[in-house]
Parts: structure tokens; C-alpha cells; sequence
């Protein structure tokens, strides 16, 4: 009995299986990677598997319990979703990139030490930055950013790690201390790949440029391994609270002001993973639960939503709000399915948000955290403002763009539904979602106040909506965000690199040239005595034995090869005069005398050719005579000499 | 590295059309001007429902005091609503919107 198959396995083997497929297979393969997964995580049993032992660690591949079971189911439902939507991609490359990301996220929600997540979590840098690189040339500047802030993410965790395994901690991965440098590494590494300002532009930057499918990948797993990663490292670490909360209203203020429709969603990203980060920093059972479901909620309505709109920009090759409008006539399947993604994120009764957003407003609740549970309902009004009413207002209402669009070809829209049957299931469903939660809390969403409150709250944001339409009017500009210190803050930097830099490099060189070149220079007096001394006679020496061998050569040149090549060549000129006597009276002589001989013959022929019949006549019997007198004297020789005679005649 | 056609091309100061079953359906509602003032009225019909209902309604976790408000959270989201509106838009006029070639 096999009792636990690792996710990444799968997803690895099917990457790099790919390259080599085509057609129909390579799809079953492509598909296949994250069913196998999902279907081997439900048959696995909780507990600790491929441990690997090693300079005294022990370095877990499969820690198996209901926390890491849960995500991993989600992720191979979201890889499923997010490869059915890509399934038209022709590009290995992508397919790959995207295989790889998906393996290594659940390498990561799997990972029992510490080590080892920060492999997979380096695997999940380098491989989802291609989901940008694929975009074409320009998303290069873009994911060289992501891979900057990641690497920087990556190098703080590693340090992180290093120093809490030095101080005795242990390489083992679970609730870490909430003081001492390690753990502050470790959590701002964790914070990092969180999006949680002010370390989060990397997202809002990154991901609307990558690829049309490439983002619903993006969207599911790096910010949400990072909510695992703090669920299952930092529970009740109370800065998260205060950090979440400003996530959440910092996505949500953003998400005004933007006019690219992949980026707003983005920015609501931020908002979303906001109410789990500040859940964690809850820390209570509720709390802790409400963090992971709503992570799985998420995953599903975000990925819906971003495909929702990458469908519109693949569609109509348009991404700002301020060029689009009028879609539904023309997109009705993909404006239905936005909208269920748009109800979902809002927290509509009856979709999945509900059960799971409204879980970490009552922990706040239950812990009497009154500002942190009415920040977080202001912040989820601008969730259902920008997602569920400003997004497709504008995007499938507003004023008719006159674009001649249709919906996306059938394996996008089944990806949609696909993640849209999802959102209305655990809506309607929740206890399927409940069940599989990691901690003990029990928790009825659809009680008559909360019910009654959500749609009091939606409905009244909707009036809100429509009473100040028009100042919400999409403009087209861009944010500045914290992203500008490295990007624009560049004059800065150089200031750095002239002015302290530089002085501290002047230092450095005034030594270099005191202490290694003024010895230097005695080093070379001394080389230069030597030379004076030694090597000069030497050389002078040399120089004179070199001055008479060449002498003696040119005085050998001069007499004895110079006059050897002068007799020849007076030889060669005696040998010419001769030759030309012979030329002129022997060789023409004999010329002219064959010449004389042909004009004579000439002459008699002339005499021959009298052009009358009989003489011509009497010439061939004579001639005949001739030759039979000719063969009659030579018979007995003939046969054995003359071809003719022995093959023709005889 | 090329980046992905769109299937279309769209037509500037061309209203577009529906075309299939769903886009005509929903042409049917959303162009009508009698639909969307039914969809109106009852969208106002519901709110009041809603407000004055929640009078009723039992409430399980009665924490804070403004839990026993009647339409509170309906109050609430509208006023999140505006002033999220608002001083979004004052930041991002004072400080943060860029014209779209800031960064080049």
C-alpha cells in the first residue's frame, strides 16, 4: 500500500515529458499530471513520508497532515483549472514553466523542514518569472524586477534559516519563535512572497504582464504558499494583524485609481491575501481556519476572475479600462462567468467568499478586535465596488467601445466554468470545504444576521456605486507605487555609488598605493641595478659575436654565391646564342622545305583533277589493279595481318 | 518571443452586436429602458425590505453596540462606500497618478 505519492512528482515528470509530445497525448499528459496529483493526495495517509537523512538532518519531502493536505488539494485544482484554460498554448515553454511553478508550490506546502522549502520556494521564483518572459520582449525589464525582489526574498529567508539552525533552532519547519534574527528573516522572506507592503509592488508589476494563461497560475500559488507558510510558521504573531489589515485597504484604495483591468485585480490580490495574513496574526482556531479557507476560496475566484479578463484582453487585444466597454453583447459567456467570480470575491451569500471572508470577520469578532472586524468589512464594500460592479461596469457596460469581439475559444471557457462551478459549490456547499479544515472550530455561515448583514452591506455599496458613478470614471494613468525606489529612485542610487561608495573606494585605493605599490617601486629600482650590471654586458656580449657572424656572411655572400650565380648566368647566355642559330636556320629550314614539298605535290594533284569521267575512271582501274596485284602478291600474309579479311571476307 | 493575437480586431465608433442566444438575451434587459427601471424599483424595494427586516432579525453574536442597529451594515457600506471613493481619488490625485509614459 502505497501511502503517500508526492504531488510534485507528477508535475515535474509531465514538464519534462512535454518537449516531446504532440497532439492529443501531450494533452492527456497535461492534464493528467494534476488529476494524478489530486487523486493521490485523497488516497494519502497523514504523517511524515520521503524522509532523507543527511549530515546529521533529517530533510522531510512529505510531511502529510489536514493543514498541508488541504492546500495541496486546492493547488492541484487550481494547477487543473489554470492548464484546462491553457490548454490552446502551443508553446512547450509555457506549459512547462507553468507545470514546474505548480510542482514546486506543492513541493513547498509539503516540505517538512526548512531546507527544503527553501528549494522548492527558489524553484517557484525561477520557474513562474518565465510566465512572464513569455510575454514577448518587453515583460523582460518586468520579470528581471520579479526575480530581483524574489532573490532578495530567497536571501533573506536562507539567512533566516541559517542563523536560527546556528542559534540550536533546528531545521525542523513548525510555529517558529516570534523574536530573535532568524525568525525575523524567515517571516520577512515569507512576508515578501506575501505581497505585504512595503514589499509587495512586485505583484501589481509583475503579473499583468505576464501571459494570458500565465497569470492564473500566478494569481493561485505564490501569494497563497506564503499563506501557508505563516499559518504554519507564525500563527498569532500580532504584527500580521496590523500588516493584513493595511493589505487589505491598501489593495483596495489602489484598485480606484487603476486603469489596467488585470492590475486592479491584482491590487485586490493584495486586499484578499490581506484578511489572511491579519487572520494569522489572530492566530485563534477560528481565526486560523477562516486564513486557510478563505486562501482556498480565493484561489478558485481569483483564478476565475483573471481569466475572466485575460479572456477579454486575448479577445480584443485591450487591457484599460478606458478603451473598453459594451462586452457583454459580444462576451455574454465570459460576463456571466466574471460575475459568478465577481459575486464569489464579494461575499455574496450563496458563493464561496461568504463562507470563508465572513469566517475571519467573526474571529476578529470573537477576540473583540472591533477596528480590525470594521477595516476589514470597509475593505471587503471595496472589494464588491471594484471587482463585482467598477471592473465589469466598465469592462462589459459603460459606453460601447465598438469592439467586434466573441468569446474565447471552448477550453478557456470550460476553464472558467470549471472554476466557477467551484466558487457556487462551496457556497452552497460549505461543510465540503469545513471538513477538510486543520483546526477545531466550528462555524455556521448562513445564520439570519450574517445573511441579512452581507446583503444590507453589498446592496447599499451598490447604491454607493451608482450614486458617485461618475467620479469613478476610469482615467488612463498609472499608479507610482513603492516600486518607484527601484525604479525611478535610480539618481539616488547612483548619488550612493559617487559619493559614500566612491569616498570609501578612494580610501581603499590611497592604501593599495602605499602599502603594495611604494614597495613596488624599490622592488623595480633594484631589478633596474641588476640589469646595469649584469645583464646589459651580457646582452652587449652577445650583441658582438652577433655583429662578426653577420660580416663573415656577408663576405661569404659577397664572393663566393655572387660570382657562383654570375657564371651560371653567363653560361645560360652563351647557351641562348646557340639555340637561336639552330632556331633560325635548321628548325625553319625544315619548316620551309615541307612547305616547298606540299606546293609541288599541290601542283601535280592540280593536274590529276581534270573533272572528265574516263580519266577519272581509267584512275580507279588502274588503282584496282594495283591492289588486286597487291593482294595476289601479299595473299599468304594477309589472313593473319588484315582485320577485314579474317572478319569480313573469310 | 511573440505575444499572443487576439481572434479580433475592433472597429472605432462601431456599436457592436450580439450574436449568439446569451448576448441577445442579455441585449434584451440591458437595452431596454422599461426592464432596467423594473430592475430599479425593485433594487430600491429590496433595500428597504432589507433595512427595515434586519429590525427583526435574531442576532447570534451581539458583540458590539453597533450590532444591535437596525440596517447598520447597510449604513456602513454605503458609507465605506464614499469614502473610499473620495480619498482614494484625493491620494491619487495629490500624489500617486503618473501619466502612462512616467516610467519610460
Amino acid at each position: 500500500m502505497i501511502e503517500f505519492i508526492h504531488p510534485t512528482l507528477f508535475f515535474f515528470i509531465a514538464a519534462a515529458l512535454l518537449p516531446f509530445l504532440k497532439g492529443t497525448t501531450r494533452k492527456i499528459v497535461l492534464l493528467g499530471a494534476p488529476l494524478l496529483a489530486f487523486f493521490g493526495l485523497l488516497m494519502s495517509i497523514e504523517g511524515t513520508h520521503g524522509v532523507l537523512s543527511s549530515m546529521g538532518q533529517e530533510f522531510i519531502l512529505g510531511r502529510v497532515d489536514k493543514l498541508s493536505l488541504v492546500f495541496g488539494y486546492v493547488f492541484t485544482i487550481a494547477a487543473l483549472i489554470g492548464l484546462v484554460y491553457s490548454l490552446h498554448v502551443e508553446r512547450d515553454g509555457e506549459h512547462m514553466a507553468a507545470l514546474l511553478y505548480a510542482g514546486s508550490s506543492l513541493g513547498a506546502v509539503f516540505a517538512g523542514d526548512l531546507f527544503t522549502l527553501f528549494i522548492f520556494w527558489e524553484i517557484m521564483a525561477f520557474t513562474s518569472v518565465f510566465l512572464v518572459w513569455f510575454r514577448g520582449s518587453e515583460s523582460a525589464a518586468v520579470g528581471i524586477r520579479y526575480l530581483m525582489v524574489h532573490t532578495f526574498g530567497g536571501v533573506a529567508l536562507l539567512g533566516g534559516i541559517a542563523i536560527y539552525v546556528a542559534n540550536g533552532g533546528g531545521i525542523a519547519f513548525d510555529a517558529l519563535p516570534h523574536t530573535g534574527l532568524g525568525p525575523t528573516l524567515i517571516l520577512i522572506g515569507f512576508l515578501i512572497n506575501a505581497a505585504v507592503p512595503p514589499f509587495h509592488a512586485w505583484l501589481p508589476d509583475a503579473y499583468p504582464e505576464s501571459t494570458i494563461p500565465g497569470i492564473v497560475f500566478m494569481a493561485a500559488f505564490t501569494t497563497k504558499t506564503a499563506v501557508y507558510v505563516l499559518v504554519r510558521g507564525f500563527p498569532g504573531t500580532e504584527i500580521l494583524v496590523p500588516l493584513g489589515v493595511t493589505m487589505a485597504l491598501y489593495g483596495v484604495v489602489y484598485a480606484v485609481l487603476e486603469n489596467d483591468i488585470r492590475r486592479l485585480l491584482a491590487y485586490h490580490i493584495i486586499s484578499q491575501v490581506g484578511y489572511m495574513v491579519a487572520a494569522v496574526g489572530m492566530g485563534t482556531d477560528l481565526a486560523l481556519n477562516g486564513a486557510v479557507s478563505h486562501a482556498y476560496a480565493h484561489i478558485l475566484y481569483k483564478g476565475l476572475l483573471m481569466m475572466g479578463m485575460s479572456s477579454v484582453v486575448f479577445m480584443t487585444g485591450r487591457k484599460k479600462l478606458t478603451e473598453l466597454g459594451g462586452l457583454y453583447k459580444t462576451m455574454p459567456i465570459t460576463f456571466s462567468l466574471y460575475m459568478i467570480g465577481g459575486f464569489a470575491i464579494s461575499a455574496f451569500p450563496l458563493f464561496s467568499g461568504f463562507v470563508t471572508k465572513s469566517m475571519v470577520i467573526s474571529a476578529a469578532i470573537e477576540i473583540h478586535r472591533p477596528a480590525v472586524s470594521l477595516l476589514l468589512t470597509l475593505a471587503s464594500a471595496g472589494t464588491f465596488l471594484h471587482t463585482g460592479l467598477k471592473l465589469p461596469y466598465y469592462v462589459f457596460f459603460a459606453k460601447d467601445a465598438g469592439i467586434v469581439a466573441k468569446d474565447p475559444p471552448p477550453n478557456m471557457i470550460a476553464g472558467m466554468a470549471l472554476a466557477a462551478f467551484m466558487c457556487v459549490f462551496i457556497g452552497v456547499w460549505p461543510e465540503f470545504l469545513y471538513k477538510s479544515l486543520p483546526f477545531a472550530a466550528d462555524y455556521h455561515p448562513y445564520t439570519g444576521d450574517h445573511v441579512v448583514g452581507a446583503l444590507l452591506m453589498l446592496l447599499f455599496t451598490a447604491l454607493g456605486f451608482f450614486m458617485l458613478l461618475k467620479k469613478l470614471d476610469p482615467e488612463p494613468t498609472i499608479s507610482v507605487d513603492t516600486d518607484w525606489f527601484y525604479r525611478k529612485a535610480v539618481p539616488g542610487f547612483m548619488w550612493l555609488v559617487n559619493k559614500p561608495i566612491a569616498a570609501y573606494e578612494e580610501r581603499v585605493t590611497g592604501f593599495y598605493k602605499k602599502g603594495i605599490i611604494a614597495p613596488g617601486v624599490w622592488v623595480s629600482k633594484f631589478s633596474e641595478y641588476l640589469d646595469l650590471l649584469i645583464i646589459d654586458p651580457l646582452v652587449n656580449a652577445t650583441a658582438a659575436v652577433h655583429l662578426f657572424w653577420v660580416s663573415y656572411c656577408r663576405k661569404f655572400d659577397v664572393r663566393v654565391i655572387d660570382g657562383m650565380v654570375n657564371a651560371v648566368g653567363r653560361g645560360v647566355f652563351g647557351g641562348g646564342w646557340f639555340s637561336n642559330i639552330f632556331e633560325k636556320y635548321i628548325v625553319y629550314g625544315l619548316i620551309n622545305v615541307v612547305g616547298y614539298m606540299n606546293h609541288v605535290g599541290a601542283r601535280i594533284f592540280k593536274r590529276l583533277q581534270t573533272g572528265s569521267v574516263h580519266n577519272y575512271a581509267m584512275i580507279i582501274i588502274v588503282g584496282a589493279f594495283i591492289l588486286a596485284n597487291i593482294y595476289i602478291l601479299f595473299r599468304d600474309q594477309l589472313p593473319s595481318n588484315l582485320i577485314v579479311w579474317k572478319w569480313g571476307l573469310g | 518571443m511573440k505575444e499572443e493575437v487576439p481572434y479580433t480586431e475592433s472597429v472605432a465608433g462601431q456599436k457592436s452586436k450580439a450574436t449568439t442566444p446569451l448576448g441577445k438575451f442579455y441585449e434584451g434587459i440591458f437595452e431596454n429602458p422599461e426592464t432596467l427601471r423594473k430592475v430599479k424599483k425593485g433594487f430600491y424595494i429590496t433595500l428597504g425590505v432589507l433595512s427595515v427586516g434586519d429590525i427583526f432579525v435574531h442576532r447570534h453574536h451581539a458583540v458590539f453596540f453597533w450590532d444591535h442597529i437596525p440596517a447598520f451594515m447597510g449604513a456602513y457600506g454605503l458609507i465605506s462606500t464614499i469614502l473610499i471613493i473620495v480619498i482614494s481619488k484625493y491620494i491619487g490625485h495629490a500624489l500617486l497618478m503618473k501619466k502612462e509614459d512616467y516610467y519610460d
